[in-house]
C-alpha cells in the first residue's frame, strides 16, 4: 500500500500539522469472509491489521500516516476477526501495545489517534467536523460509509425505504496547490450519503438524484459546497481554514516547533509580506510587524544603512544589533564604516542588504534570551531566523515563478522654504544682498532698496546682480532650487524562481535582479544573486540538503556625512539660498573639471558627479546539511555552513573639494564566517503522559574580517578613479581579525499531557577572545508553557484557547579579539601629524589598555507571556513583559588620561532593559467566500536604565560624539541620552542674556539635552480581501523619542524656511533676564537685588541664528539645547492593492496563476513636533549612536506595481 | 538498521573532531605589536607633544594674544570639550606616553642618552602645561596601578621638573648602549645642543617664576654665567616639518591657512603694531591674497562677515610662521602648492628669545652676568631678523632694513623709562616670538605686555587659564580666568 504525506506550499513542515494528512484503508465493495489468518505472536504491520479489520467489518478507519508508521502489533487472536467479536474489541486488541487509542463516530467511522493532549485535540476537531456534516442532515445520523453493509440495514430500517442511488460522482479533491488532500468527506447535501477520498485524493459516491449539491469538508480547511448541475465529475479545491490554531514556527537552530508549546516570545513574518514591497532592504520592509523590534533607517540613499534593536540596548559600547541566522548558518549584518560617520563619508550599507526578499519564505524573530539561548553567545541581543525558500521533494513536478516589480520614488517632505528673502546678510541694520553668503537673510525681492546693497541693481525694472560666472542674473526666488536638484528615483526588481520534485529529491533555482536609481543624481543600487538548493533522501534514509547563493551588490553613492562635512552634498542643496539658481547656473568648467561654486561651500551639482563613493560587494553564502533518522526516536545532523563576502570599496574626495588635492581611497573588506553544528535528536514517550525531547549539540564558529585601506592625496588626473592616480599613497585602517568559538550545547523539552511544557537549555562556549584558562563560560535557561485551556479541558466558543509562559534566561558574551592586550601603534597618528615623520618612522604607545582577566558580560532575563485566542480566532492577544539586565559589560572605558592611556577595557557596568509587547489579532470580519478584514496591532515599550558604570565614573560615551553635543551613557538615564551645550538660566529658569550682544549665553558645562529613544511603537497592520482583491496597509506610530537635528538649526538659522520670512521688519527681544557681565552664569541685579529683565532688541537674523560674532553663528539656536526636536511620528508605511486573477480568468493564459499589486511605502507621515523634514533618521545609521541628525539624506516614498505569474 | 548507524557514526564523528579540535590560541594581535623601542618612541613622543602646542594650544594662545583672530577662540571661548583632545590624546595618552616609555625603557636597558632626552623633553612639556593649566597630574601620572591620578600644584610640579632637567643633562653625559642620530627629530642627536637646550629650559623657567620665586634671581645669574645656554640660531630647539599631505607632514597652521583657509585672519592689533614700527618682518610673515592690502580683523568683534566670505581676500600667515608664502606683493589665493608648502619651522626656544629673557632678567633682576640692556635689546632684534632670512625665502631681509629699524628701536627704546624699556623689550619679544602664541601668551599673562589688547565686545571671561577636559573628572574645576602659580 502507498502512502504518501501531503504538504503544502508555505511553512514545509509546518504543513504537516495544519493539514493533519489522514489516510483511509480503502474499503473493498465485497463482502468476504476473513481470508487473513493470523498465527501467534505473528508481528504484522498496524496498517495491515486495520486493512484487513477494515474489509471484514466494512468500517472506515482514519488516522494519521505518519502515527501508524513503522507500528508494529502482534495479532495472536485470529478469531478477532471473527464476525461475532465487535469491532470495537478488534481494534481495542490491535491497539493495546500501542500508546493510541480510537473512537468510534457515527456508523462505524474510527478514527485512531495518539493518546495525548493533542491527539485528543484533533480528535474533538474531527467530531466537530462531522458535527457539522450532521447539521447539514437535519440532525440524523450520517452515515459515513454508506455503502457499508450495516449502514445499508440502518438506513432501510430508518426510513423504511431503500435509498435511490441513482448517480454517481467522481472527482478529486486537492488544496490550493493542487496537492491531493487524503481522507477529505464528502457528503450529498440533504442526505447521509457520504464518501472519503483515497490516497489521490479520489472520491467516488452515488448520490440520489435528488441531491443539487455536494459539501467537501476537511480537517484545517473551510468546507465547500459545490454545485452538481448534473456532472458526473467534479474536482474541487479546499481552501486552508485562515484561523487553524496550530502554527508551527522555525526557532533555534531551524527546529519547528508548535507555537502553542513554547513558553517564550516569538514573532513570525511570512515572506510575502516581506517582498514585493519595492523596499530594498528586508530590514526595512519589517518596520512595524512585529512588537518590539524597532527600525531606524539613516535616510533614503540607495543603500543606506538599518539600525535594528530588539528590547533596547544591552551593551554600553558593543554590538546591539540582533543575530541574522539565514537557514541555520549566521549570516553577518555588520556595516562597516571606513571612514568617520562625523566627517566625510558615505551612505555605508549594513550587509542584509544583500538578501533578496523575493526568497524569503519566513522570517522568525525570536526577541528574548530564551529562545535565543542555542545560538550562543552572539543571540543575547536577540535573533532574527531567516527561512529561504527551498524545493519540496513531495511537490512533483516543476513549477516556475516570475515577478516583477517596477517603482518611482520621490523624496517625501521637503522643508517649507520661504520665497520672500534672497542670499545676503542682515548688516549695519539693513538687510544686505551677497553673492557669497550661505544665508538667505538678504533684501526683499519685491523691496530691494538698493542702495547700500552692493551688487543688485536694476536692469530694465528688473533687479539683478553678476553671480559667480560673471552673469547678470536677476535677484528673484527658485522656489525649486532645491526639489530640482533631486530627481524621480526608479527601481525594476524581477525574480525569477523554479522549483522541481519528483518526491525524493528536490530542486529549487531562483535568480533576481535589482536595480534602483536612487533620487539622488548618481547615486543608485544594483543586486543580482543566484540561488541553488536542493534535498535527496537516499535510500539508506540519509537525507542531505544544500543550498548555496551568489550575490553582487552594487552601491553607487555619494559624499553624505554627518557634522563638519564641508563635502556632504545634502547639507550643500539643502541650506543653498533661496535666490540661487542651483540647476540653472553653470557648476562645472567644462575645460578644466573644476568646481564654480557661489560660495566656500562645494557646488552639489559638481560634488555629486565628482565625488562617487562605490561599493561592490560579492557575496557567497550556503550550506551542506545531512540528517539521518537512526530509529523512531534518535536522529542525526550535522550542518556547515559558509558565508563570505568582499567589499570593494572606492571613495573620491574630488581634487579642488575646499581646497584638496584631492583623495581617492580603497577600502576592500573581506569577512568570512564559517559555522557548523553537529546535532543529535532524541524523542521519547516516558509515559502515557510524560513526553521528552533532549537535543545535543556541538557548534564551532570563526569569524575573520580582513580590512585593507589605501587613501591616494593628490588626484592628478580628474575622472580616473583608480588609486595610482595619486601623488602619494598612504595605508590606514587595515586591520585583521580573527575569533573563534567552540559550543557543547543541550535543550530538553518535557511535556506533560500536552498542556505543560517544561525546556531547559544550556550551553558551554569556549571563545579565543578570552584570556587563557577562563575562555570557558556556562549559560543556562530554564522556561515553562502552561496551555490552561487545555489542562482545565475549558470549552468555550468564546475561549478558545489561552496559554501561560514564563522563562528566565542567562546569555554569557565574549569580547571582541584582542583586547587583552596594549598594543603599540606602528607609524600612527601623531596629534594630527602621521608618520614617517619627515622620513622617520615612529610607534605610539597604545591608547587603550588591555586587561588580561577579562571576563565574559552576562545577560539575565525574565520574561512573562500570555495568549488568548478568543472567539474561535476572532480575536488574538499576545502579551509579553520582560525584565533583563547585562552586567559586567566588556567595554573600553574613558580612563583619566594622566594613566598613559586614555581608555581601558574592563567588565564594568549594568544596563537594565524592561518593557511590554502586545500583539492583538482582530478578525472582524472572517468570511472566506466573501470579505474578510483582519487587524493585526502591535504595541511596544521599552524602558532603558544604565543602572551602573565603572565605580568613579558617572558617565561614558558609547558611539560617535562631536564636541559640543553626542550620545551618552550615565548611572540613572536611559541608554544614550544626547548630552550637549546648553543656555545660562537662572534659578527660576529664566534665560540669561549676555547684556551687550541681547543673545543667549552659554553654560560651561554640558547637560543633557534629551532622550532618543521613544516611549512607544505600534503598527497596525490591516488586511481586507474581497474575491480576488486584496488591500492592506500599515499604519504606524512612534511615540517620543528625540533627534537632536543639525538641519532644522541650519534652515532657521539660514533664514530659509517659511518661520524666518515672518516680520522680517521688526526687531526681536529675547525673554529672559540680564546676565552678570563678570559671571555669565549669574543673573545682573540692580541695586534692590532684583533680575533686570532683558530688553534688548535684536535682529531678525539674530534672533534665528544666535549670531555673536559674525564668524561664529551658533550661539543660541545652534546650542545643543535649542536643537532637540520631538520625533513622534504617525506614519502610513504601507499600502498595498492585488488583485489575484481566478482559474476562470486564466483559462485561456498559460499561466497557473497570476496576481497584481500595486504598492505604496512611506506614502505619508505626520510628525506633529517636528518641522520641515522626517524625523526617521539617523545620520550615524546602524550603531549605538542614535537621534542626531547631522544633514542626512531625506527619505523617500515610493510607489510601485507588482506582476506575479506562476506556470 | 543498526548496521547503518554504526557505519555513519564514525563519519559524523570524524566532522565533528575536525572542527572541535580548533586551535583557540589566536588571540595575539595580528595588526600591533605589543612593544616599541626607543628609538620608535622617541621621534614619536617628540612630534607628538611639539604638534600639540603648535596647533591647537598655538590656536588659542594665539587669539588671546591678537595676532591671530581665530574664530572660534578670539574672545576667549574655550570649554571643556575643547581641550579633550589635546590633553588625552595629544599629550597625556599621546607623546607624554611615549617620553614616559623611553624614560623606563632606556634606563632598564642603559640607553642614557635617550632617557635624558626624553626627560628634557617631558620637562618642556610639562612646563607648558602648569603655564596652562597651572594643578595637573604628575607625580601619580603614567602608573597604570593608579586609576585616579592625583593633581599636583603647579609650583611643585615646576620644582620636579627643575631636578629632572639636572637628571637629565646628566644622563647625557653618561655612557649609552645606543644613541641616537636622526630618530631624533629635533637635533638630530647632537647632546650638546640638546644640553644648552636643558639650560636654557631651567632659564626659561627661573624667568617664569621671577614674580612668585625670589630664589630664582642667582640661579639665572648662575646659569648666564656658566654660558652654555643656546648660542646661536644653530641651536634653537625647534622642530621642522615636511611638506607632504601623504603622511601629513605639513605645520598645521600651514592646513588651516592655505588649505582648509577658514578660521583664521590676521589680527589687526598686530598687523598695526608691525606697520607702526615699519617692521621689515612683515612679508615673511604675513601673507596678503589680495596684492599689497592687509585684510584683518579686530578681535572680539561681534559682526561682520562670516569665517569664509573673505577666504579669497584676507591676509594669512607668510612663510615664517606657517610654512606659506613670501609676499612679494602679487597676491594670489592661497594654496597647498604655495612657498615652502607646510614645511614650517615651529620654534620652541630660540637664540633670541634667550636674550630677550636675559634683557628681562637684566632689567627686572638686575642679573650681571649678561651684557647691557640695551646691547641685548638690540642684538635680541638682530637675531631675531637673521632667524627670518635663515628661512631662505624671498629676497632676505637687507642689513640696511635691519640697522634702520634697529635705529629706529634703539631710539624709542633710550628715550624711555625703565618700565617703558620692559616693554620694548616685551613687544619685540613679542613680535619675535610670532607663530609661537604659547611664550607670548605666557609673557602677556605675566608682564601684562602687550598692554593694550582690546576686544570689539568682550563676552567671556579673561583667559587666564585653560579649562580642564571634559572627559575627566579633576578634584576642583577652576574658572577660566583664575591665574596660574606664577601669574599675579
Amino acid at each position: 500500500m502507498k502512502k504518501s504525506i501531503v504538504f503544502k506550499r508555505g511553512i514545509l513542515l509546518l504543513a504537516f500539522i495544519l493539514s493533519s494528512s489522514y489516510a483511509s484503508a480503502n474499503l473493498s465493495e465485497t463482502n468476504k469472509d476473513p481470508s487473513y489468518t493470523f498465527s501467534k505472536a505473528n508481528k504484522i504491520k498496524l496498517t495491515d491489521a486495520l486493512q484487513a479489520a477494515s474489509e471484514n467489518y466494512h468500517v472506515f478507519f482514519s488516522y494519521e500516516t505518519k502515527l501508524l508508521e513503522n507500528v508494529e502489533v502482534e495479532v495472536s487472536l485470529s478469531e478477532l476477526f471473527s464476525k461475532e467479536t465487535e469491532i470495537e474489541v478488534v481494534v481495542n486488541s490491535l491497539l493495546s501495545g500501542t500508546n493510541l487509542k480510537f473512537e468510534t463516530i457515527g456508523d462505524k467511522y474510527i478514527v485512531i489517534y495518539k493518546n495525548n493532549r493533542n491527539g485528543k485535540n484533533k480528535l474533538e476537531r474531527l467530531k466537530e467536523k462531522l458535527n457539522e456534516l450532521r447539521d447539514i442532515e437535519n440532525g440524523d445520523d450520517i452515515l459515513l460509509y454508506p455503502n457499508s453493509k450495516k449502514a445499508q440495514k440502518v438506513l432501510a430500517t430508518k426510513r423504511g425505504v431503500n435509498v435511490t442511488q441513482d448517480l454517481t460522482i467522481t472527482g478529486l479533491v486537492t488544496d490550493e496547490l493542487d496537492v491531493p488532500l487524503i481522507g477529505a468527506t464528502v457528503v450529498a447535501k440533504g442526505t447521509t450519503v457520504g464518501a472519503v477520498t483515497d490516497f489521490d485524493g479520489l472520491y467516488s459516491l452515488k448520490v440520489p438524484t435528488s441531491t443539487t449539491h455536494l459539501v467537501f469538508s476537511y480537517i484545517g480547511y473551510e468546507s465547500k459546497e459545490v454545485a452538481i448541475n448534473q456532472r458526473t465529475t467534479i474536482n474541487t479545491q479546499l481552501r486552508e481554514d485562515a484561523n487553524a490554531l496550530d502554527e508551527v514556527v522555525v526557532t533555534a537552530l531551524g527546529i519547528e516547533r508548535n507555537k502553542k508549546t513554547l513558553s517564550y516570545a516569538v514573532s513570525e513574518v511570512k515572506g510575502d509580506q516581506l517582498a514585493d514591497k519595492a523596499e530594498a532592504d528586508v530590514l526595512r520592509a519589517l518596520s512595524g510587524k512585529v512588537a518590539g523590534v524597532n527600525i531606524s533607517g539613516s535616510g533614503g540613499a540607495s543603500g543606506s544603512s538599518t539600525n535594528i534593536i530588539i528590547r533596547g540596548n544591552n551593551s554600553a559600547t558593543g554590538n546591539n544589533q540582533p543575530l541574522f541566522v539565514v537557514d541555520g548558518i549566521p549570516f553577518d549584518n555588520s556595516t562597516t564604516s571606513t571612514s568617520d560617520l562625523a566627517g566625510a563619508s558615505s551612505s555605508y550599507s549594513n550587509r542584509a542588504l544583500d538578501l533578496d526578499p523575493n526568497d524569503i519564505a519566513s522570517m522568525t524573530v525570536l526577541k528574548g534570551g530564551a529562545a535565543a539561548a542555542l545560538y550562543g553567545s552572539r543571540a543575547s541581543n536577540g535573533v532574527i531566523i531567516i527561512t529561504t525558500r527551498s524545493g519540496s521533494a513531495s511537490r512533483k513536478g516543476m513549477e516556475v515563478e516570475i515577478s516583477n516589480t517596477v517603482g518611482a520614488e520621490t523624496i517625501s517632505r521637503f522643508p517649507d522654504y520661504q520665497n520672500k528673502y534672497g542670499q545676503g546678510n542682515y548688516l549695519n541694520g539693513q538687510y544686505t544682498f551677497s553673492p557669497v553668503a550661505t544665508e538667505s537673510w538678504g533684501p526683499a525681492f519685491d523691496n530691494p532698496n538698493l542702495d547700500g546693497n552692493g551688487g543688485l541693481f536694476s536692469d530694465d525694472g528688473v533687479i539683478k546682480y553678476i553671480n559667480h560666472v560673471g552673469d547678470a542674473v536677476p535677484y528673484r526666488a527658485f522656489p525649486n532650487n532645491v526639489k530640482d536638484f533631486y530627481r524621480t528615483g526608479f527601481q525594476r526588481e524581477t525574480s525569477i524562481r523554479a522549483q522541481g520534485g519528483d518526491g525524493k529529491n528536490a530542486f529549487a533555482v531562483t535568480a533576481s535582479n535589482l536595480d534602483n536609481e536612487g533620487f539622488i543624481p548618481f547615486t543608485g543600487l544594483k543586486r543580482t544573486s543566484i540561488k541553488v538548493s536542493g534535498l535527496t533522501n537516499l535510500e539508506n534514509g540519509l537525507k542531505i540538503k544544500a543550498s548555496a547563493t551568489y550575490v553582487n551588490t552594487h552601491q553607487d553613492g555619494i559624499l553624505s556625512g554627518g557634522h563638519n562635512t564641508l563635502s556632504s552634498i545634502n547639507r550643500q542643496t539643502l541650506f543653498v539660498p533661496r535666490s540661487y539658481d542651483l540647476t540653472g547656473f553653470p557648476y562645472i568648467d567644462e575645460v578644466t573639471g573644476e568646481q564654480l561654486r557661489y560660495t566656500f561651500w562645494d557646488n552639489p551639482r559638481w560634488l555629486a558627479q565628482e565625488g562617487p563613493y562605490d561599493s561592490d560587494v560579492n557575496r557567497v553564502y550556503g550550506y551542506l546539511s545531512a540528517d539521518y533518522k537512526a530509529n523512531e526516536w534518535l536522529n542525526f545532523s550535522y550542518k556547515i555552513g559558509l558565508n563570505t563576502y568582499t567589499d570593494s570599496r572606492v571613495q573620491i574626495i574630488p581634487r579642488g573639494s575646499f581646497n584638496s588635492p584631492g583623495s581617492i581611497t580603497d577600502n576592500d573588506i573581506t569577512f568570512t564566517e564559517i559555522s557548523s553544528d553537529f546535532i543529535v535528536t532524541g524523542s521519547k514517550q516516558l509515559t502515557e503522559d510524560l513526553n521528552l525531547r533532549v537535543v545535543l549539540g556541538h557548534n564551532f564558529n570563526q569569524r575573520k574580517t580582513d580590512i585593507t585601506s589605501f587613501t591616494g592625496i593628490g588626484i592628478i588626473k580628474r575622472g580616473i578613479s583608480r588609486i595610482t592616480n595619486t601623488e602619494s599613497v598612504v595605508t590606514d585602517l587595515s586591520t585583521l581579525s580573527n575569533r573563534r568559538i567552540v559550543g557543547l550545547f543541550s535543550d530538553m523539552v518535557l511535556s506533560y499531557k500536552d498542556y505543560l511544557f517544561l525546556n531547559l537549555t544550556g550551553r558551554n562556549d569556549w571563545s579565543s577572545t578570552l584570556p587563557k584558562g577562563e575562555r570557558s563560560f556556562f549559560y543556562p535557561s530554564i522556561s515553562t508553557t502552561f496551555n490552561f485551556t487545555d489542562a482545565f479541558n475549558v470549552k468555550s466558543d468564546f475561549f478558545t484557547f489561552g496559554k501561560l509562559r514564563l522563562a528566565y534566561t542567562k546569555i554569557g558574551n565574549d569580547a571582541d579579539p584582542y583586547l587583552l592586550q596594549t598594543v603599540n601603534t606602528i607609524n600612527g597618528d601623531g596629534s594630527g601629524l602621521q608618520f614617517p615623520f619627515n622620513g622617520i618612522s615612529g610607534t605610539e604607545v597604545g591608547d587603550n589598555l588591555g586587561n588580561e582577566n577579562l571576563k565574559p558580560e552576562f545577560t539575565t532575563e525574565y520574561e512573562a507571556g500570555l495568549e488568548l485566542n478568543l472567539m474561535k480566532g476572532r480575536v488574538g492577544i499576545d502579551v509579553t513583559y520582560y525584565s533583563k539586565i547585562t552586567e559586567d559589560q566588556i567595554f573600553s572605558v574613558n580612563i583619566p588620561a594622566a594613566t598613559g592611556y586614555f581608555t581601558k577595557t574592563l567588565n564594568a557596568g549594568e544596563i537594565s532593559n524592561k518593557g511590554w509587547e502586545v500583539g492583538l489579532d482582530l478578525n472582524p470580519f472572517l468570511n472566506p467566500e466573501g470579505f474578510s478584514w483582519n487587524i493585526y496591532t502591535t504595541f511596544a515599550r521599552n524602558v532603558s536604565k544604565v543602572e551602573k558604570l565603572i565605580d568613579g565614573l558617572d558617565q561614558i560615551n558609547p558611539g560617535n560624539r562631536v564636541a559640543a553635543y553626542g550620545n551618552i551613557l550615565r548611572v540613572g538615564e536611559p541608554y544614550g541620552v544626547i548630552e550637549g551645550e546648553v543656555q545660562n538660566r537662572d534659578a527660576n529658569g529664566n534665560l540669561l542674556i549676555n547684556a551687550l550682544t541681547g543673545l543667549p549665553t552659554k553654560a560651561p558645562g554640558q547637560q543633557i539635552v534629551g532622550d532618543p529613544n521613544p516611549d512607544f511603537l505600534m503598527g497596525i497592520n490591516n488586511t481586507m480581501t474581497y474575491k480576488g482583491f486584496k488591500l492592506g496597509f500599515l499604519f504606524d506610530w512612534k511615540q517620543g523619542g528625540d533627534i537632536l537635528s543639525l538641519s532644522n538649526g541650519y534652515l532657521r538659522g539660514f533664514g530659509l524656511t517659511e518661520e524666518t520670512a515672518v516680520d522680517r521688519d521688526r526687531t526681536y527681544v529675547l525673554p529672559g533676564v540680564l546676565a552678570d557681565p563678570n559671571d555669565p552664569t549669574q543673573p545682573m541685579l540692580d541695586q534692590n537685588g532684583n533680575t533686570v529683565t532683558n530688553n534688548i532688541q535684536i535682529s531678525p537674523q539674530n534672533y534665528w541664528s544666535g549670531a555673536t560674532n559674525g564668524t561664529q553663528r551658533n550661539q543660541y539656536r545652534f546650542s545643543a539645547e535649542s536643537l532637540i526636536f520631538d520625533a513622534t511620528v504617525f506614519r502610513l508605511r504601507e499600502l498595498s492593492l492585488g488583485y489575484t486573477f481566478t482559474k476562470q480568468m486564466l483559462k485561456k493564459l498559460p499561466f497557473g496563476s497570476m496576481s497584481v499589486t500595486l504598492l505604496g511605502r512611506n506614502l505619508w507621515f505626520k510628525a506633529p513636533n517636528y518641522p520641515h523634514l522626517d524625523p526617521e533618521v539617523s545620520t550615524y545609521g546602524a550603531g549605538n549612536a542614535q537621534g542626531v541628525e547631522q544633514y542626512a539624506p531625506p527619505t523617500v516614498k515610493n510607489m510601485a506595481l507588482n506582476i506575479k505569474l506562476s506556470f | 538498521m543498526k548496521n547503518i548507524i554504526y557505519k555513519k557514526a564514525p563519519y559524523l564523528f570524524i566532522l565533528m573532531l575536525i572542527f572541535s579540535s580548533c586551535d583557540l590560541d589566536i588571540n595575539d594581535n595580528p595588526n600591533s605589536p605589543t612593544t616599541a623601542t626607543v628609538i620608535e618612541l622617541l621621534p614619536h613622543g617628540q612630534v607628538s607633544v611639539i604638534e600639540s602646542f603648535a596647533s591647537l594650544v598655538n590656536a588659542i594662545t594665539s587669539s588671546a594674544v591678537q595676532t591671530r583672530v581665530n574664530s572660534r577662540y578670539d574672545n576667549y571661548t574655550v570649554t571643556r570639550t575643547t581641550i579633550d583632545g589635546l590633553w588625552n590624546s595629544n599629550l597625556y595618552s599621546g607623546g607624554l606616553k611615549d617620553l614616559e616609555d623611553v624614560i623606563t625603557q632606556g634606563t632598564i636597558e642603559e640607553n642614557w642618552h635617550y632617557v635624558g632626552i626624553a626627560k628634557l623633553m617631558k620637562a618642556y612639556t610639562f612646563s607648558l602645561m602648569v603655564d596652562l593649566w597651572n594643578d595637573i597630574p604628575y607625580s601619580e601620572a603614567f602608573n597604570a596601578e593608579i586609576d585616579m591620578p592625583a593633581y599636583d600644584p603647579g609650583s611643585e610640579i615646576y620644582a620636579n621638573l627643575e631636578a629632572l632637567i639636572i637628571e637629565a643633562l646628566g644622563d647625557l653625559n653618561k655612557t649609552s648602549v645606543l644613541s641616537p642620530g636622526s630618530d631624533d627629530v629635533v637635533y638630530g642627536g647632537d647632546l650638546a645642543k640638546w644640553e644648552r637646550m636643558g639650560n636654557t629650559l631651567l632659564l626659561k623657567m627661573y624667568n617664569q617664576t621671577r614674580l612668585v620665586d625670589s630664589s630664582v634671581g642667582p640661579k639665572m645669574e648662575s646659569l648666564i654665567a656658566q654660558d652654555n645656554l643656546i648660542q646661536s640660531s644653530t641651536d634653537d630647539f625647534q622642530l621642522l616639518y615636511g611638506d607632504t599631505a601623504a603622511p601629513e607632514n605639513r605645520m598645521s597652521l600651514f592646513e588651516v591657512d592655505y588649505v582648509i583657509r577658514l578660521d583664521n585672519r590676521i589680527a589687526n592689533y598686530f598687523n598695526d603694531l608691525l606697520t607702526g614700527n615699519n617692521d621689515p618682518r612683515i612679508p615673511y610673515y604675513l601673507y596678503n591674497q589680495t596684492p599689497g592690502v592687509f585684510i584683518g580683523r579686530d578681535s572680539g568683534n561681534p559682526n561682520g562677515l562670516s569665517t569664509f566670505e573673505d577666504q579669497d581676500t584676507r591676509t594669512f600667515h607668510g612663510a615664517y610662521p606657517a610654512g606659506g608664502k613670501y609676499d612679494d606683493g602679487s597676491g594670489g589665493i592661497t594654496t597647498a602648492d604655495l612657498g615652502l608648502k607646510g614645511a614650517a619651522t615651529y620654534r620652541m626656544m630660540t637664540n633670541a628669545m634667550r636674550i630677550f629673557i636675559e634683557a628681562e632678567a637684566v632689567m627686572a633682576l638686575g642679573i650681571t652676568a649678561s651684557a647691557s640692556v640695551e646691547a641685548l635689546f638690540e642684538e635680541g632684534i638682530r637675531e631675531s631678523m637673521a632667524k627670518v632670512n635663515d628661512l631662505g625665502v624671498g629676497p632676505g631681509i637687507s642689513t640696511a632694513q635691519i640697522d634702520t629699524y634697529v635705529a629706529d628701536r634703539l631710539l624709542a627704546f633710550n628715550a624711555s623709562s625703565d618700565a617703558d624699556k620692559l616693554k620694548l623689550i616685551m613687544l619685540e619679544k613679542y613680535v619675535h616670538l610670532f607663530g609661537n602664541g604659547m611664550e607670548q601668551y605666557n609673557d602677556w599673562r605675566r608682564t601684562g605686555i602687550p598692554d593694550d589688547l582690546t576686544l570689539v565686545v568682550q563676552t567671556s571671561p579673561t583667559l587666564n587659564r585653560f579649562p580642564y577636559p571634559s572627559s575627566v573628572t579633576p578634584p576642583t574645576v577652576p574658572n577660566n580666568d583664575e591665574f596660574v602659580f606664577w601669574d599675579n
